[in-house]
């Protein structure tokens, strides 16, 4: 072989093994990339069918769907369910009568049970909710917007008051006071000719075809799934449409009735608008929603989507319907034996239940027919089975007494209905509670735990009622049962927890009473006893008819108190008020020292007084009325030692007449001599001394009395208390003057009596300013203690009556204080007619705690048991609140509530104190301190004593804690 | 204030053997059904015919049933307790794949309005839809 040859066929073998080494090779990559690419496309088919999973999954979340029955809302505001009824629902102003007659609450309920038998129609179904939730201040909100601007209110007393709406807000914030609502609900069957058979037969041929059709849909695998769907959408949540035509008929059918039910309920209602039901609605089907989205103006919209677009989720004692969790606790067992009005004020007016829940009664029309046949083989059945356990005792008194006492009842029952006089229905009434917002495990702990508490606190207030049995719902009847006790799920659906009686008696369950809301404009703030914050307004006309209040209650009854807060909150709130106050005994002095005004008292060193003569006009030269003459004969009378108890006599009335003459005389002598750019002259004591001296009369008679008085009165010539000017301290103006009548006692008797006149009638006078366009301001006068005035100055107590029927036109509220009724119309034996003839005219009433017998207080101003009741029950706690019954109004339209006092701030109870002790604690502080200012001195015992001395259970300051305060200082 | 009487012993049910005559029809029937069935089936267990003894026991059981759910239970404690377990302990929140967007409100005839939209769909039905997904 030659050498080419081995060469070539060398190259040839090695040009052979690269191609094979290279084709093996790709032969290799060409694999490996398929299994590659086998690998990748294993891959992505896993995560395609992983995402489909998923993406599944958020379309048919786990747990069936949350269904309603409501499927839209008509024109009219109704709600329209899937089942084709209505529901039409009502805002209910709940009548305030905690303390009304018990003949009036009867026939309030009477009314209500007629309403109840009217509705004629079997299955319509009437709800009554009652919300109540921990106000948030209500009425601190209408105060505030009734309060005047800043610059046209008394400034001291502005800040005081605002120190205790600090405090009042403060408690609202915590939840200690409550605020409730009552709407009316009512659901009406109404079917159309053209409306989808129910039988069950039908429902059950509809299931199938909706069965194979979700099968096909879900597949074989949610085979449990589409059983539920199925299930849910043809019996449950059955919908459907109606033509225009008919649903326009249906609804006017449904409209008649409501109709005939507003027309026969004896409350106020007021139906919701479409806008207000969709809120309603919304709300309470959206827990975690504090707005409602627009309706759609179109009629026929579902609105299943947005009302159950929140789970409703849980298996234990409560569901968390959004973030809130949620229970029901119901009535089991009514009232037994009998029920009696008035008694679900357990729930309406309880101060234990200051939180979130709905009381629910619902009232379902029977078949009265059917229900009649039912009782009657009801009482075949009893029978029977008595006859039987009859049959087989040897002795016949061993008869089931069970089955008799039904029988018997039954028996009765049957007699009542007979004819039509009355009619059955059915009710249930629950309650359903509300915890707090829970967003995590430790909110919804603390919140489940309250819950507890709160259903507890529920289960305890109705078991309240005589023989009534209340339970929360187990986990499944919850569960059940919570769905149609949403506002607007209303459902005749039987729940077991129907009670079958008479109209007249199962209206007793409705939740209709309420404490009075109190003024739109109040000036001041109150508490319910059932936690209520509630507030009056003594300038509203609407409220108190007659310009003059009573202000009775005993000692330590809390009336210094009351006064001062009034007079506080009344300068604090209303435009450019004035108060006067004729106090005896010093009891409104730190008020005055705390508020800057002024406290005037007679001191026979000082000689300052008030000249009768003088009056607002004078000066401008107006002549005086003739209310100003008759002050002035009046102390004439009373100087010359004319008794009023002889007003009778001839002498007395010729006396009267000739003073009346005389004093018209010198007015007219002197007022002219005033006017503008004139100095001021006043009429005197000494000018009436001249005319009686100068004037002559034909008639020896009257001469002769004319000498008389003038003998009389002469004694006072030069006097400086009588025959003086109105001194410049007394002639300043000034929002708030007190007048103390126990400074007087310095004085001789007819001095006294002059004195305490004139400042009656100064006070009297002080009528509010006239503003520059033509509005008066608004005045208070107030009299502290009564008694004083009608035992030792009965001039007054005349004078105050003359006046007070008149005040209220001119914006002046009369206020008048005392421990006892006694005290102004005098007892039985003695009767004080003046006295009597004033409180004919009381417009507002304060009654305190009461230590004597008060029935003539109770007879005159017709009180009912129940505000009798109300009173004998008032108890004060020292330090923390005092009691009234306040009676707004007279006769039968007066409107009663009993309410606390509540300071809510130390600085207004040191303040307005009127305790020995604490006001010896006040002094003790000022004489220590002789360089504070009255405000640091209640200051300081507000910060060291903030209950009070009696809350604290002490008698006296620890002295030394004044000492370290400034020693810490330094 | 008025008493009136509340009787609410009167729709107590009779009770024997501790069931309300009213659920005595149930216990019939089951126990007619353990006597009946076996029969006709031709069961025997043994050589010894089933219903023999299926009647007696399906109607002790239906009696022992009877009294399991009235018994210290509250009131139709047996119909929540099924309905409970039906629904589930989470009722979720619909979706907009429930397809809630049934109108309650047709047109008797055709309206002008109501003209077909390019989506097949009706124009009601458009604006149902807007109003839906606005406020999921």
């Amino acid at each position: 072989m030659d050498i080419w040859t081995i060469i070539g066929v060398g190259f040839s073998a090695i040009l052979a093994g690269v191609g094979a080494s290279f084709g093996l090779r790709l032969l290799q990559f060409g694999r490996k990339s398929r299994q590659a690419a086998d690998a990748r496309q294993a891959n992505v088919s896993a995560q395609t069918e992983s995402d489909e999973r998923l993406r599944r999954r958020l379309s048919r979340p786990v747990g069936s769907r949350r269904t309603s029955e409501i499927h839209g809302i008509n024109s009219l505001g109704f709600l329209r369910h899937t089942d084709g009824s209505y529901t039409k629902a009502y805002a209910v102003e709940m009548p305030a009568t905690l303390y009304a007659a018990d003949a009036e609450v009867d026939r309030l309920y009477n009314d209500w049970a007629r309403m109840l038998q009217s509705a004629r129609q079997a299955g319509c179904l009437i709800q009554t909710r009652h919300d109540v939730w921990a106000d948030s201040g209500r009425a601190i909100h209408q105060h505030l917007k009734a309060q005047a601007h800043a610059k046209d209110t008394y400034m001291p007393a502005r800040m005081l008051h605002t120190v205790g709406l600090t405090g009042t807000e403060g408690a609202a914030r915590e939840g200690g006071f409550q605020d409730d609502r009552l709407t009316l609900w009512v659901r009406v069957p109404a079917r159309h000719d053209s409306d989808p058979s129910r039988a069950r037969l039908t429902r059950l041929a509809r299931f199938f075809p909706q069965f194979i059709k979700e099968l096909h849909q879900q597949g074989i695998t949610l085979f449990t799934n589409a059983i539920f769907t199925s299930w849910t959408q043809t019996n449950r949540e059955q919908v459907f449409a109606r033509v225009r035509a008919a649903e326009r008929e249906a609804s006017n059918a449904a409209a008649q009735i409501f109709a005939h039910l507003e027309h026969m309920c004896p409350l106020t209602l007021r139906p919701f608008t479409r806008a207000e039901m969709w809120r309603e609605t919304f709300l309470a089907h959206r827990q975690n929603e504090r707005h409602a989205p627009m309706l759609s103006p179109i009629e026929g919209t579902d609105l299943r989507q947005p009302l159950c677009s929140e789970e409703i989720a849980g298996h234990g004692q409560f569901l968390m319907h959004g973030d809130y969790p949620v229970s029901v606790v119901s009535l089991f067992r009514p009232p037994t034996p009998v029920i009696t009005a008035g008694m679900m004020r357990v729930m309406t007016a309880n101060p234990n239940l200051a939180f979130r829940h709905t009381t629910v009664v619902e009232y379902i029309t029977l078949d009265q027919e059917r229900a009649k046949a039912h009782l009657k083989d009801q009482h075949k059945d009893l029978s029977r089975a008595q006859t039987a356990v009859s049959r087989k005792s040897p002795t016949p008194g061993d008869d089931d007494p069970e089955a008799q006492a039904a029988q018997s009842d039954i028996k009765n029952l049957r007699a009542e209905i007979a004819g039509g006089r009355e009619s059955l229905v059915e009710a249930r009434a629950y309650v359903i509670v509300y915890g707090e917002q829970a967003r995590n495990r430790v909110e919804l702990l603390r919140s489940v735990e309250r819950l507890d508490e709160r259903c507890r606190h529920v289960v305890s207030a109705l078991g309240r009622m005589p023989g009534a049995d209340a339970a929360r719902e187990s986990a499944q009847a919850l569960r059940a049962l919570y769905p149609q006790c949403i506002a607007g799920e209303l459902s005749a659906k039987r729940t077991g927890r129907e009670f079958t009686e008479t109209t007249r008696s199962l209206a007793r369950l409705a939740p209709v009473e309420a404490v009075w809301r109190g003024s739109r404009n109040p000036h001041t703030l109150i508490s319910t006893p059932s936690n209520h914050l509630i507030g009056f307004n003594l300038f509203d006309a609407s409220e108190v008819p007659s310009p003059l209040g009573l202000l009775l209650a005993g000692s330590r009854g809390g009336k210094s108190v009351l006064l001062s807060e009034i007079i506080t909150n009344a300068l604090a709130t209303i435009k450019k008020l004035r108060v006067r106050v004729v106090d005896y005994g010093n009891s409104q002095e730190p008020l005055v020292a705390a508020l800057g005004g002024r406290h005037l008292k007679f001191d026979p060193q000082e000689r300052a007084t008030i000249n009768i003569w003088d009056y607002e006009g004078l000066k401008d030269g107006i002549p005086p009325a003739e209310l100003q003459k008759w002050y002035v004969v009046q102390d004439a009378l009373q100087l010359a030692r004319v008794d009023a108890k002889e007003s009778e006599t001839a002498y007395a009335r010729f006396a009267e007449d000739i003073l009346t003459l005389m004093v018209r005389e010198v007015y007219k002598n002197e007022v002219p001599r005033n006017g503008k750019d004139k100095p001021k002259q006043e009429p005197r004591h000494e000018h009436l001394l001249e005319m009686l001296a100068t004037y002559e009369f034909d008639d020896p008679e009257a001469d002769a009395v004319r000498t008389q008085l003038r003998i009389a009165l002469e004694t006072f010539r030069s006097d400086p208390f009588i025959d003086a000017p109105t001194s410049p301290q007394f002639a300043q103006e000034s929002p708030l003057d007190v007048y103390e009548m126990k400074s007087l006692e310095n004085f001789s008797d007819r001095v006294r009596q002059s004195l305490a006149f004139r400042i009656v009638a100064r006070v009297i006078q002080s009528e509010g300013h006239r503003e520059p366009d033509g509005t008066r301001t608004k005045m208070l006068l107030a009299f502290y203690e009564m008694w004083e005035y009608t035992r030792n100055y009965p001039k007054i107590v005349a004078a105050i009556d003359r006046y007070a029927r008149t005040g209220g036109k001119e914006g002046v509220l009369t206020l008048l204080a005392t421990q006892a009724f006694k005290d102004i119309t005098g007892t039985p034996e003695a009767p004080n007619p003046i006295g009597h003839s004033l409180m004919s005219n009381v417009g507002v009433k304060f009654i305190g705690v009461q230590s004597g017998d008060y029935a003539d207080l109770v007879r005159k101003f017709k009180f009912t048991e129940s505000v009798v009741a109300a009173i004998d029950s008032i108890k004060n706690a020292p330090g923390h609140y005092s009691e009234f019954v306040g009676i707004w109004g007279a006769g039968s339209h007066q409107q009663a509530q009993k309410f606390r006092v509540v300071l809510n701030s130390a600085l207004k109870l040191w303040t307005y104190t009127s305790n020995s002790d604490e006001r010896n604690a006040r002094r003790r502080v000022q004489f220590l301190k002789p360089h504070w200012h009255p405000v640091q001195v209640h200051m300081w015992l507000a910060e060291h004593y903030p209950t009070g001395l009696v809350g604290a259970g002490l008698t006296q300051i620890d002295e030394a804690l004044l000492f370290a305060d400034e020693q810490r200082a330094a | 204030m008025q008493d009136h009487p509340m009787r609410e012993r009167i729709y107590l049910p009779v009770v024997r053997f501790g069931v309300p005559h009213t659920d005595w029809k149930y216990v019939f029937l089951v126990t007619f059904a353990g006597l009946v069935l076996p029969f006709i089936l031709n069961i025997k267990l043994y050589g010894i015919p089933v219903p023999m003894f299926t009647g007696t026991l399906a109607l002790a059981a239906s009696v022992a049933f009877f009294n399991f759910i009235r018994l210290g239970r509250r009131p139709l404690w047996f119909q929540h307790t099924l309905r409970a377990l039906f629904t589930g302990a989470n009722n979720r929140a619909a979706i907009p794949q429930d397809d809630l967007n049934e109108w309650w409100v047709k047109e008797g005839r055709k309206s002008s309005d109501d003209k077909e939209t390019s989506g097949g769909k009706s124009r009601s039905q458009e604006a149902a839809t807007v109003f839906r997904f606005e406020y999921l």
